[in-house]
């Protein structure tokens, strides 16, 4: 008797812990309590007060312009004649990738330099590849994504 | 190439030019989050708020699959926060002004600058540039 409850011990830790003898990772998930949204907005709170003021701002501005004409010049004119026109042979597997660098080339030039231009860059090329690439399923907040 | 612009027209259709902002606005806040999980990663803050993303229960390194849990986790966290820049950008009435014929207007960037960082204080509760 004694024997056994001495063997009880660590399971009811271990359930305690959610695991199920799934070993350390799951007690890691359980014993550090990680909430995304409160460190966002702690991280945000460090971040903003740092990032630059004035016309430093613009590259956001400018690629949210630019990322809804790409796109609606795509979904309403078609992009196959543009591509034949410009006489570019991109083949299917690169095609998302090239295509979304080769419309920031056209818009690099109107980018100011500066700390957010990086950022504008690979917000803009992350936006146009996951819209191309999941369509839908680029949004993953599920159920608050409809079009109100 | 046929898939993408099925993707393109199927999102467009649903999500419309919010949708689009809002993918936008979650990529930029990545871009942003990460910068700064770099930021301290790199310098060993042990008291900031990035460096727990990294963390195990023993202050290394968390594994793979955590840190790849956690990244889904901000993704969601970091579209939530860019909905209600969008929602906000809309409720102004300025949605509309994402408009390639109007960047080219130094006064229209200008306005849009300030409106943009107006929303991303009142988002955040932080003053963008206070430290610049």
């Amino acid at each position: 008797m004694g024997t056994s409850s001495v063997r009880r011990t660590p399971h009811h830790r271990r359930s305690q812990r959610g695991g199920g003898g799934d070993g350390e990772e799951n007690q890691e998930i359980m014993e550090l309590v990680f909430d995304a949204a409160d460190n966002i907005d702690r991280i945000m709170k460090i971040v903003l007060p740092l990032l630059p003021n004035g016309s430093a701002k613009t590259p956001i501005y400018i690629v949210g312009s630019e990322a809804l004409f790409f796109a609606y010049q795509w979904h309403e004119g078609g992009f196959e004649n543009a591509i034949r026109e410009s006489g570019r042979r991109i083949s299917k597997e690169y095609f998302i990738p090239s295509i979304v660098n080769w419309s920031w080339g056209k818009i690099a030039e109107r980018i100011p330099d500066g700390p957010l231009s990086g950022i504008a860059k690979n917000a803009y090329t992350s936006t146009m590849t996951q819209l191309l690439d999941k369509g839908v399923d680029a949004l993953v907040d599920v159920g608050r994504s409809e079009k109100s | 190439m046929s898939d993408a612009q099925k993707n393109l027209d199927e999102f467009l259709v649903r999500y419309g030019r919010e949708g689009v902002l809002i993918l936008l606005f979650r990529s930029l806040l990545e871009e942003m989050i990460k910068g700064e999980f770099l930021h301290t990663r790199n310098n060993t803050l042990q008291d900031s708020p990035g460096i727990r993303v990294f963390q195990n229960k023993k202050g290394h390194l968390a594994s793979s699959d955590i840190l790849k849990k956690r990244e889904t986790e901000i993704k969601r966290a970091c579209e939530r926060k860019a909905r209600e820049i969008v929602l906000n950008l809309k409720s102004k009435g300025l949605l509309s002004d994402f408009d390639f014929k109007l960047i080219s207007d130094e006064s229209v960037i200008r306005e849009m600058n300030h409106k943009v960082k107006v929303i991303f204080e009142e988002v955040f509760g932080a003053r963008w540039g206070d430290e610049v």
